[in-house]
């Protein structure tokens, strides 16, 4: 598998796709490897991937491949299991190493946001909610505020249905507008990058729609990241995706050459259905 | 037909009772094991029910009979002795003021040579404990050289001298080493470690040299003291003869007074003695005919109703008792007029400005503040007695409200006993405050550490070493409380300016309400940390990785999201946390002090440091005495239905806030 792998990171780069590859590059991550455990088992394996700027990219593959353990890594998330340890490699974003030295994870986060799979709404007013970030940062200047809610809450697609409530409580919303006030609450502060971990798994199709527009939209404004079991997810909403199996990176390519045209079998075989 | 004859059939092969042969008494397995777990939750139900049940059974009779009891005391006119008494009573407070300003400041004025005499015999023990093995053999050899057979016999004499001789060298030599690394902060009391360390020179010199001369006497220094002493408690007394001069005016102000309240509490006291045995016979007289009614035979019924007639039942008098308090109302006016105009004369004789020692003259002060309320005490008593009648009933609400708002609680008295509920009240209320203000920094300061911050092994080692704090019998915590820390706060309140610094500080009594509240606020650690840290616990972990996620600080998340979202959890733990402390005896008993009076809140902050008793310790230490059914045994029922209403509710609430808080998320 690993020969493989590194077989396979000229051709991704090189030759065959040189549209993606002359992209400017948002996040840069070599030779990735990662382990929960004090690096006895690797959960990621060698990963070498550059994410373009301004784009939506989604992370595709069967359960427990590590697509959202790689995303975490992007915002330091993973810190926080106390035994976890970057084993090999580096990521960069916007050229700066940020597992390096100098790095503070807490700044970090500001840059790169964050949505979760299961919609997580402080119990605070709407209001609270958007500001939050904003808040935690220092800004008291309350037109300041004002202006941060209303910017980020239309930019979520939510303030027409929101705005005469704001200071009633976020968990009075239902699924979708609660996801979408999550999203909101993530833009409030202004990030380069969003990663979103599964955003729609617990929306009805309904709402489901509506929040993939939204990251169609933002894709203007923010590169996203985003991790999806969902194929159609994957093809309706990015531009570019990656394809992971047991921790290691099979395929990455423009979203249409990927479904239409797989370079590996064992991306075939997940696509067409055939396991995962 | 035969689509009923498949449909039965079908019923069948599902049918739960074909399954499994165990049955007892025609119920399956799976029955019995419910009714198990049902049956086992009913009888917390029931056990609960019947609790309520006997207190409030054994608790209600408490009003009507102390309602009784009452009315006794106003128709035997003892109530109208009592207005006097309570008039006399004031006065007693400025009149024992009175002697310990003047009391406070002799001392002061020879705190000089007190304090060195002070220090001399406490050395002194403290050297004969140090040097007690060879302070026995000398005296042994002492007994030798004075025995007969020493007397007989020179030689024996001799050695015995030489012997003493020799022992009493080594005393010499280990009380001078005891001394010489004994210094003045050694001593046993703050006020002792302020003499000047000449004088502590000469002191440890004097002790040693008396405990090593022939005849034992006091050294040369120690007999100057004592003379200085002397000649200065008697300048001292001679300097103040003009402020004793009223002191004794106060003194005297009250003995037309007493003496009229000596005549009148034994005749009152009669008159109600005459009351409760015409109370007695007439409910003898009652059973005896009920008896007679309900007899089994003729001639039992005839036996007992004769018995019954002939119980004499007389009432007392009550007109022509207390004919003579109606008329004793106009020499008690006169007796009250005289007692004022001496007490006022005698306080202007308290010149403050002729007293040195502090503590005198803020008693001086408080004396004249309270001998400008005294003519409103006087007036208060005045009208209460022209407006007495003895015939009047004793009202329900009164009693209720003498219940509840009662200052006194008096048991075993010969004169009338009085079931008051603020002292002990109060005692409870402020103990358990004090713990709580205490222990919920702690315990929820301690949650939020072991639940957000502390790594793994602070989390396994913290946890159980809070929650083993439970597991201490409180009666051990009551020990402690006894030996170690009420001697430690108060050696701590001594120091000079931390006594300036806090109210209440220097504290006076050992055990004391501060010192019973701080151990409760130990006890009550381990119910607030637990349920507060459960609470922090069910705050999602969604929440903190969504603030963290936001580019918060782990402070931040805490402080923000955490806390506030579990905030009513950590509300229930404290409720919940008081109903423990509240409930509480074996401490309460053990170190509040069981002072019953109300605490006296014009110190301020400063009330916590005073001894106080408390509603579980009252039931802990009386119920054993008490005998059954009577009013004391009823009363102590009613306190404890009243805890069981406060713990209650206390419980009610907590489940409410949790309530409100499981349908906000």
């Amino acid at each position: 598998m690993t020969t493989e792998t590194e077989s396979l990171q000229p051709q991704i780069g090189t030759n065959e796709r040189p549209a993606l590859d002359q992209e400017k590059s948002m996040i840069e991550i070599d030779d990735l490897s990662f382990s929960y455990d004090h690096g006895k088992t690797d959960t990621l394996k060698n990963i070498t991937l550059k994410i373009p700027g301004n784009q939506v990219t989604a992370f595709i593959g069967p359960s427990g491949c590590g697509k959202s353990t790689l995303l975490r890594c992007l915002n330091r998330m993973n810190d926080l299991v106390e035994t976890s340890k970057i084993t090999n490699g580096s990521i960069s974003i916007l050229g700066e190493d940020i597992y390096g030295p100098r790095v503070d994870a807490i700044q970090l986060r500001k840059h790169v946001g964050m949505v979760f799979q299961k919609y997580n709404p402080f119990p605070k007013s709407i209001y609270d909610n958007v500001s939050y970030g904003l808040r935690i940062g220092g800004e008291k200047n309350k037109k300041r505020l004002d202006e941060a809610v209303e910017r980020s809450l239309r930019s979520a697609a939510l303030w027409d249905e929101v705005k005469d409530r704001l200071q009633s409580s976020a968990l009075g919303l239902s699924g979708g507008q609660q996801q979408r006030l999550c999203i909101a609450r993530t833009i409030a502060v202004q990030p380069k990058i969003i990663l979103m971990d599964e955003p729609c798994s617990a929306l009805d199709p309904i709402a489901t729609a509506k929040v993939e527009e939204l990251i169609t939209e933002l894709a203007d404004e923010f590169t996203i990241v985003i991790v999806t079991h969902s194929m159609s997810q994957a093809s309706r909403v990015s531009d570019n995706t990656a394809f992971y199996y047991l921790g290691e990176l099979i395929e990455f390519d423009r979203t249409q050459n990927l479904f239409s045209n797989p370079s590996k079998k064992q991306t075939e075989d997940y696509i067409t259905g055939r396991f995962g | 037909m035969s689509k009923k004859a498949t449909n039965k059939k079908s019923r069948g092969s599902f049918d739960g009772r074909g399954s499994g042969n165990f049955r007892i008494l025609g119920l399956q397995l799976q029955d019995i094991i419910k009714a198990f777990f049902g049956g086992n939750a009913a009888i917390a139900v029931v056990v609960i029910a019947l609790i309520c049940f006997f207190l409030a059974r054994e608790a209600y009779q408490f009003f009507p009979d102390y309602r009784a009891e009452l009315e006794v005391y106003r128709k035997s006119g003892q109530e109208f002795v009592g207005f006097i008494d309570d008039e006399a009573s004031k006065h007693q407070e400025i009149k024992s003021l009175a002697f310990q300003a003047y009391g406070y400041e002799i001392y002061h004025r020879t705190k000089q040579h007190e304090q060195i005499l002070e220090v001399y015999n406490e050395l002194r023990n403290r050297s004969k404990t140090a040097a007690k093995g060879v302070l026995e053999l000398r005296q042994r050899a002492f007994d030798k050289g004075d025995s007969i057979a020493a007397e007989l016999d020179p030689k024996i004499k001799e050695a015995a001298e030489a012997e003493y001789k020799a022992h009493n060298t080594r005393a010499e030599k280990v009380i001078s080493e005891y001394l010489a690394e004994f210094t003045r902060d050694d001593l046993s009391t703050a006020s002792l470690s302020t003499i000047p360390k000449e004088d502590f020179e000469l002191v440890k010199k004097s002790v040693s040299e008396s405990m090593t001369s022939k005849n034992k006497e006091d050294a040369e220094f120690i007999l100057e003291t004592k003379m200085l002493r002397d000649a200065a408690s008697e300048a001292a007394a001679k300097a103040l003869e003009p402020f004793y001069a009223g002191v004794m005016e106060i003194s005297a102000a009250r003995n037309e007074l007493d003496k009229m309240i000596k005549e009148l509490r034994p005749h009152a006291l009669k008159t109600k003695q005459f009351a409760v045995a015409y109370e007695s016979a007439e409910a003898r007289k009652e059973a005896l005919a009920e008896g007679s009614e309900n007899a089994t035979s003729e001639e039992r019924r005839a036996r007992l109703e004769i018995e019954s007639k002939r119980v004499l039942t007389t009432p007392p008098n009550y007109e022509e008792r207390n004919q003579i308090l109606y008329d004793s109302i106009e020499a008690h006016s006169a007796a009250a007029d005289s007692m004022l105009t001496q007490t006022r004369s005698g306080v202007a004789k308290l010149d403050a400005s002729m007293l040195k020692s502090q503590d005198a003259i803020d008693r001086v002060a408080i004396i004249q503040k309270k001998s400008k309320k005294l003519s409103d005490e006087i007036n208060k008593t005045e009208n209460a007695l022209r407006v007495w009648n003895h015939k009047e009933p004793y009202s329900g609400w009164k009693t209720f409200f003498g219940f509840f708002f009662g200052q006194k609680w008096v048991t075993n008295s010969t004169w009338q006993d009085f079931y008051g509920l603020a002292p002990l009240f109060s005692g409870s209320l402020i103990i358990a405050v004090i713990a709580i203000v205490i222990s919920v920094p702690f315990s929820i300061g301690a949650a939020i550490y072991v639940n957000q911050i502390a790594t793994q092994f602070e989390k396994t080692a913290i946890k159980p070493i809070l929650e083993f704090i439970g597991a201490i019998p409180s009666i051990v915590l009551g020990l402690f409380g006894i030996l170690v820390l009420g001697d430690f706060l108060q050696k701590v309140s001594a120091i000079e300016w931390l006594a300036n610094l806090l109210p209440g500080f220097p504290i006076e009594s050992r055990l004391n309400m501060l010192n019973a509240g701080l151990l409760l606020a130990f006890m009550a650690v381990p119910t607030i940390f637990t349920l507060a840290e459960d609470a922090l616990n069910n705050v999602p972990r969604a929440h903190s990785e969504a603030s963290l996620a936001l580019g918060a600080t782990k402070m931040q998340t805490v402080l923000k999201v955490v806390f506030p979202a579990a905030i009513s959890g950590i509300l229930a733990a404290v409720l919940l946390g008081f109903g423990r402390v509240i409930g509480e005896t074996m401490v309460v008993l053990l170190v509040a002090g069981n002072r019953i009076s109300v605490p006296d809140f014009t110190a301020g902050l400063g009330v916590i440091t005073q001894p106080a008793h408390t509603m579980t310790g009252i039931i802990a230490q009386e119920m054993g005495e008490v005998g059954e059914g009577t009013l004391h045994w009823r009363a102590l029922f009613m306190v404890g239905l009243i805890l069981f209403l406060i713990s209650l509710s206390l419980n009610w609430a907590a489940q409410s806030v949790i309530r409100k808080f499981s349908r906000h998320h």
